[in-house]
């Protein structure tokens, strides 16, 4: 059994002007102790998937079908409360891209820590010191007695940052979903911050689900890797595959569309702008943009389907592969 | 005084010489301490070239961009246009050179009335400037979306009516208006999706080859700067650190906060992981740098003369320069990078 499986998921904002289909229908595993990124641009629905897996959509949007099974119980039929208590910063924790945002600016950082052992694990106060301490040093921040003492705006971003991961897993949850961990931090504490994940997953056997619009953070990080195009699965399988091999149209100009060094001429890029939700393209929502469409293309919605060298890719006509690829693969 | 090779040629556009913005900020209730955002800086630009300028987050890289064109008066320093010191000039004259000094922002929704149409905002720089009559600007400004790539139905439309992209390309064209010569773009592609950039990234090469303009790109992100520039100046804490032809400074970087920085570019096979040195602690904060070279708390190659004494930009190639003084010294080089990297991945 996947440790979190999305079945048919579909989130949609109900506003005056109609149904905004942020996600239509998402199929979707974690297993235990996996690292998924889930990458895409603007819009794709890669937060609101988040979003819906914990409950916290926020009005006018509301998850209006599919299924949300964490090891195998349906999180959609529980109650809030239930949900609030058994799962929601225990068995699932997630951690945000402005992590000085998410702490109170006015009340010092071990206070804050501190609240929410004694909160939500029923510790006394000088046992939450205690595994305050003890989580930071696990975070690799120095000397963190004194680091508990500091306000949140004394804290650099990358700090914050392992604050906020220190938090995330003083529960011990089985999955976290980290929403651009990195986005706004240096390039040079980017990487401190890649490497302290990948160090966590190894130490604790958590799972992680990456959201990102960073291929190449993927690339650092992810086992396998889902591509979101308009709220919409457009390819999902092992990294090395969707980053060596794409079938999608949609992820193949994605990694064509970096400049690198060496390059000369124009960067293959993409035509047209990201679709517009209120008025999605007819069958593949990317087919507007797309250098591979056939007429089939705008008139039936492609399906996930198993693809050479070895992943999922929804689409009608996928980017061909070489044949010693295509051979050795699958 | 030439901190620049760029000079050799004689052909020099633009250029800033001991450029220092100092901000005096509150640090509590009842102390003000001063800001360091660009700390002398020399920089040169020559005619129809692009000199990137890469630096992470707070490193007065914007600052740089801003009062190099007097949208913010320097503290010290000197700004030539040509052979005119643009800040010896008074107001007026100033604002009778602008249109030849234009800016592009990262955010152009920001800088666009809400209230006018696109098409009103490309011409207002062109009556504003009396650079033409109300017919011949909308004759030019219909060029000039031509140009960007936008079509003549947009010219009526309002800024939020438009995609991030397209509202880019009226910033842009809005800044071409006056014919400039001097283009200063600030992360200019950085808000973005990616499928989007790639476009605007393109366009822009071919607006500064098509009209030879002269450009300081200023960006956090070496690709695309590698991409664009000619020349790259990087910039630690509001100071360059090391500045040269695009091609050296990749193939081999000199200062070991520039090798951090090209060791974390992805390469064009996403999965061919490279080695990365990585820098240990955080950016200090630009109130109070440390002294010496304000890398050294960071750097593994410090010696004890890098924390006490600052080393000055000094020529080690063609147009090549760097400050510091292993580098300087040919003590350490790529290869040190390398084996560093190496070493960061075995700890």
């Amino acid at each position: 059994m996947a440790l979190l499986e999305l079945r048919g998921l579909r989130t949609s904002f109900l506003i005056r002007s109609g149904e905004l289909r942020v996600i239509d229908g998402l199929d979707f595993e974690i297993d235990e102790g996996e690292i998924v990124g889930l990458a895409g641009e603007t819009g794709s629905g890669k937060s609101v998937t988040a979003a819906s897996i914990i409950g916290l959509v926020r009005k006018p949007g509301r998850v209006v079908d599919g299924q949300v099974l964490w090891r195998g119980r349906d999180l959609r039929a529980l109650p809030e409360q239930t949900l609030a208590r058994e799962i929601r910063g225990k068995e699932i924790s997630m951690i945000f891209q402005n992590p000085r945002e998410a702490l109170n600016p006015v009340i010092r950082v071990g206070r804050q820590i501190m609240q929410v052992l004694e909160l939500k694990r029923g510790m006394s106060e000088d046992e939450a010191h205690a595994e305050a301490v003890r989580l930071l040093e696990n975070v690799h921040i120095s000397d963190p007695k004194q680091r508990l003492r500091a306000y949140p705006h004394e804290l650099s971003g990358g700090m914050a940052q392992r604050v906020m991961i220190a938090l995330a897993l003083s529960a011990h949850p089985r999955l976290l979903i980290a929403d651009e961990p990195t986005t706004g931090l240096d390039v040079t504490t980017q990487y401190q911050i890649v490497q302290l994940l990948r160090e966590l997953r190894a130490t604790t056997g958590m799972a992680i689900l990456l959201i990102t619009h960073d291929l190449a953070l993927t690339a650092e990080l992810c086992d396998r890797l889902a591509v979101l195009y308009a709220g919409r699965l457009a390819e999902v399988g092992p990294l090395e595959h969707l980053v060596r091999t794409p079938r999608h149209p949609y992820t193949h100009a994605l990694l064509q569309s970096r400049p690198h060094l060496g390059m000369t001429g124009d960067i293959p890029a993409i035509p047209g702008a990201v679709a517009d939700l209120m008025r999605p393209p007819s069958g593949c929502r990317f087919h507007p943009r797309c250098p591979n469409r056939l007429a089939v293309c705008s008139e039936v919605q492609p399906v996930l389907a198993l693809v050479p060298p070895g992943q999922q890719a929804a689409c009608h006509n996928p980017v061909a592969v070489r044949e010693e690829v295509a051979a050795s693969g699958g | 005084m030439a901190a620049d090779g760029a000079s050799a040629n004689g052909d020099v556009t633009f250029a800033v010489d001991g450029l220092v913005k100092h901000y005096m900020v509150k640090v509590s209730a009842f102390e003000s301490a001063k800001l360091r955002a660009v700390d002398g800086v020399s920089l040169e630009v020559s005619r129809g070239t692009t000199l990137g300028l890469v630096g992470e987050s707070g490193c007065g890289k914007s600052t740089l961009g801003r009062v190099a064109l007097r949208l913010e008066e320097p503290t010290a320093g000197v700004i030539r246009y040509g052979n005119t010191a643009l800040t010896s000039l008074s107001a007026a004259a100033l604002r009778r050179l602008r249109p030849k000094l234009q800016m592009v922002f990262q955010n152009p929704l920001g800088s666009l009335n809400p209230r006018m149409t696109v098409g009103q905002a490309v011409t207002e720089p062109l009556l504003l400037h009396n650079l033409a009559s109300r017919h011949e600007a909308r004759k030019r400004v219909a060029e000039l979306f031509e140009r960007v790539g936008l079509s003549p139905d947009h010219l009526g439309r309002y800024p939020h009516q438009l995609s991030g992209g397209q509202q880019q390309r009226v910033g842009i064209a809005r800044a071409l208006a006056s014919n400039p010569e001097v283009m200063i773009l600030d992360e200019p592609t950085s808000a973005l999706d990616v499928s989007v950039q790639a476009t605007l990234i393109n366009l822009l090469r071919k607006l500064q080859a098509q009209l030879h303009l002269t450009q300081i790109f200023i960006s956090h992100d070496l690709s695309v700067i590698g991409y664009l520039s000619d020349r790259v100046a990087v910039m630690y804490i509001g100071e360059i650190v090391e500045i040269g032809p695009t091609r050296e400074i990749f193939a081999r970087p000199r200062h070991p906060y520039t090798g951090a920085l090209i060791s974390a570019v992805p390469g064009e096979d996403l999965l061919d992981r490279k080695l990365r040195m990585m820098l240990p602690g955080e950016v200090p904060s630009p109130i109070k740098p440390p002294p010496g070279c304000r890398l050294a708390p960071r750097c593994p190659f410090a010696r004890e003369r890098c924390r006490e004494e600052k080393q000055v930009l000094q020529p080690v190639g063609e147009g090549h320069l760097v400050a510091c003084w292993r580098a300087v010294a040919g003590e350490i080089s790529a290869e040190d990078f390398q084996r560093q990297a190496q070493l960061t991945l075995e700890a």
